[in-house]
């Protein structure tokens, strides 16, 4: 496909190129001759200083600043950026014949300041286009006193926060600081499809109101994304250093204001600040944890799928599940039950409901009766979910249904392999129906409809001893998934994939996730907001356990909710393949 | 003899013994006691003993790496669920043992805190992401009951089945 800056695919199904340290070196000449570009002028009153920070892993590094926009580090000459929020000012350079950059924060008051070395190629990155970045904490040599003991520090405080920022540059973007280590961040305006995306990310505490805040979009295009925030004003200087979908540079700084939308709960101990990651054991420089799910996905084609499937390598509701180790029973409740669902320009389905785990469905009316393992749970009394598969549909097909049986309503979460990207990756689609059957009412043209009732919010799932995570609805597109340390309840790495929301009742919700490029589940819950418990399906094929359909249950602890409709259009459901 | 079992808690069980244990030291042999009332409860109270001390070695055996195969009556006789590393008994919460009227078999029930560790070995997403945060596995503590059957043999009491009620 033609190159696109911001792609007008969902970032997993763009192929980004795999520039080199080569390509990369000539796009940045310019830049770090010139220096970052920006809306509004840049300062220049460093002229004349000479800053040499002690750091407490990197030296001590200096930069010395000349007429105009000229910085001179380790022997070379060329241009930087510098913006100031209060009293603490952000410089940003290239250096020259490199693939190296700098970007500083330095609290003019404290004299503390905090570095960030940041460099292409050699790692740990395993993308060369993906920028690297080591955070070096010291101060500002200078004076005769005592050098000072503080240091700005990673901190826990911002996890939870949000908030919609716009640049001078009218760009505008929502941030979910949803853990420690990762960020959520849904572009407004360069992507068009209202999706959100998760990447890692530096939270560095400046002083109790200022903070340093660095995003690096892993997985995708490589670029930094960082900017010095000020939490009682809301307004942000930053700057963008990288290279976008279609390979060009970006490096420009900004300044921004923001919207601030709240901070959900945190789940550490009440006491506990603490906010060191959890170690990598001979780390590199610059190493941390970030999640490649793509990489580690297992990827098979029709054929291996089909032949794992005709070897009987299925498993329907038959093991237990990790995700539901603290779910309810199944319920019986269907059990010698009939009824037909019929969906909007879908398929006819016809159920005969022989026993509790037992179903024969029909599908148009055609052909025999065929036999299906299932499970159902009655989530609120007359509401239920169950599932089974479609044996013999070419896609390996899955139906997950919410039948309303008291309003005579079903949707149904159509799940399917072969995506046109990976045979074993589950897509899915949503189906809104009506339940005919003795005594059931008939709804008329009522249907179930999308909601947003829970765009923003965020819950906790505790789905067994140590399995636990958290879902952000982050747009009504998109649902994304933090996970915790079990011990610490610190939230760490996160992803995110699409989502869809039906309001099944009030107070009962149907949603679902798709794991795109990224171990190829679709996830389903149907969540009961009064009791906080759910009751959903997985729906899964791999190389290992070969197709799977297994229980999802949790208790739920509502984490909070950002209100952010107003960002979304009307069609910002609508998702793109 | 009782046509009912006795039953005892662990009071009682401590009070009988202690009632029992100073004539025992005492006047030791058993044929001392007149009469086959008085034989019969001092056996029961044997091996109400007996019993008891194989829960303890039982419950030693399972916090360490000892083979419990010397007193247990069949290979499936045990099954506590995957992954105990640690138990320990409850001793906020009485425990029974119940002898059986032909002296032959018994149960017994206590509360415990076990310590269970969880690996996180499977392919689900969650599994996956807890594996690359360095979370591996989960140690966790339950509050179980154990409900253990014991069975006499020529050479002596052995547990027949243990599980987590």
């Amino acid at each position: 496909m033609a190159l696109e800056a911001y792609p007008s695919v969902p970032l997993f199904r763009y192929p980004y190129t795999e520039l080199t340290e080569a390509q990369i070196a000539a796009k940045l000449a310019p830049a770090a001759e010139g220096g970052p570009g920006s809306k509004g002028a840049l300062e220049t009153d460093l002229a004349g200083t000479t800053l040499r920070i002690v750091t407490d892993g990197a030296g001590t590094l200096a930069w010395q600043f000349g007429p105009g926009n000229r910085v001179t580090h380790d022997g070379a000459t060329g241009g930087y950026g510098a913006l100031t929020l209060d009293h603490v000012t952000l410089i940003s350079h290239v250096v020259p014949n490199s693939t190296r950059a700098w970007a500083i924060a330095w609290d003019r008051h404290s004299n503390l300041a905090t570095v960030l070395e940041l460099w292409w190629g050699g790692g740990p990155a395993p993308h060369t286009r993906e920028i690297n970045r080591a955070v070096w904490h010291g101060y500002v040599q200078g004076g005769d006193g005592d050098a000072p003991t503080e240091r700005h520090a990673p901190t826990i405080r911002m996890e939870g926060r949000g908030y919609a920022w716009t640049e001078d540059t009218g760009l505008r973007t929502i941030e979910y600081c949803c853990s420690y280590t990762y960020t959520h961040w849904v572009e407004l305006d360069r992507l068009d499809d209202s999706r959100g995306y998760s990447a890692p990310a530096d939270y560095i505490q400046l002083t109790e109101d200022l903070y340093l805040f660095a995003r690096v979009e892993a997985e995708f295009s490589g670029l930094l994304h960082m900017y010095v925030l000020d939490s009682n004003r809301l307004q942000s200087v930053g700057v963008r250093l990288g290279f976008n979908g279609a390979d060009e540079l970006e490096y420009y700084m900004f300044k921004g204001t923001a919207e601030w939308l709240g901070q959900n709960a945190r789940f550490q101990r009440l006491g506990d600040f603490t906010a060191a990651p959890i170690p990598i054991e001979n780390a590199k420089k610059g190493e941390r944890r970030i999640y490649r799910p793509l990489a580690t996905m297992d990827k098979m084609t029709p054929a291996e799928v089909d032949a794992s499937i005709a070897a009987g390598n299925v498993h329907v509701f038959d093991r237990p599940s990790g995700m539901a180790g603290n779910g309810t029973p199944p319920s019986g409740a269907l059990a010698t039950k009939s009824f037909a669902v019929e969906y909007d320009g879908g398929p006819k389905m016809e159920y005969r409901f022989v026993s509790n785990d037992l179903l024969q469905w029909k599908k148009d009316g055609q052909g025999d009766w065929r036999q299906a393992r299932y499970n159902a749970w009655e989530v609120m009394p007359g509401a239920f979910i169950f599932g089974h598969l479609l044996q013999g549909e070419p896609n390996h097909d899955c139906h997950i249904v919410v039948a309303d049986l008291d309003a005579g309503l079903a949707t149904n979460y159509h799940g399917f392999l072969n995506t046109p990207y990976f045979a074993n990756e589950a897509g899915a689609e949503t189906l809104f129906g009506k339940i005919v059957g003795q005594g059931i009412p008939d709804p008329g043209r009522r249907r179930h409809e999308r909601t947003r009732d829970l765009l923003g919010r965020a819950f906790t799932w505790e789905y067994s001893p140590g399995l636990n995570s958290m879902h952000l609805y982050s747009t009504p597109n998109t649902t994304s998934w933090i996970i915790p340390n079990a011990q610490t309840g610190h939230f760490g790495t996160e992803w995110s994939g699409t989502g869809d929301f039906v309001k099944i009742r009030d107070g009962l919700y149907f949603a679902r996730w798709c794991e795109e490029a990224c171990n190829g589940t679709l996830g389903t819950l149907l969540l009961n907001m009064r009791t906080m418990h759910d009751a959903g399906i997985g729906y899964h094929m791999g190389k290992n356990g070969g197709l799977s359909m297994s229980p999802v249950g949790a208790p739920a602890r509502h984490a909070g909710k950002f209100e952010v409709g107003k960002y979304f259009g009307p069609d910002a459901w609508r998702t793109k393949p | 003899m009782s046509e009912n079992p006795i039953s005892t808690d662990r009071r009682s069980f401590l009070k009988t013994s202690a009632l029992v244990a100073a004539p025992l030291a005492a006047a030791a042999p058993v044929a001392a006691f007149a009469g086959d009332d008085s034989r019969a409860k001092l056996a029961r109270l044997e091996d109400e003993r007996a019993v008891e001390a194989l829960q303890r070695k039982f419950l030693r055996h399972l916090n360490g790496t000892a083979d419990c195969g010397e007193f247990i009556a069949s290979s499936d006789a045990v099954d506590l669920g995957e992954g105990l590393r640690a138990i320990a008994e409850d001793l906020g919460h009485e425990a029974s043992l119940s002898l059986a009227d032909d002296g032959l078999s018994a149960t017994a029930r206590c509360s415990c805190r076990i310590e269970r560790e969880t690996e996180f070995t499977g392919d689900t997403t969650l599994e996956r992401m807890a594996r690359f945060e360095g979370l591996g596995s989960h140690r966790h503590e339950e509050r179980a009951v154990l409900a253990t059957q014991f069975v006499k043999r020529k050479d002596g009491w052995r547990i027949a089945g243990a599980r987590f009620a």
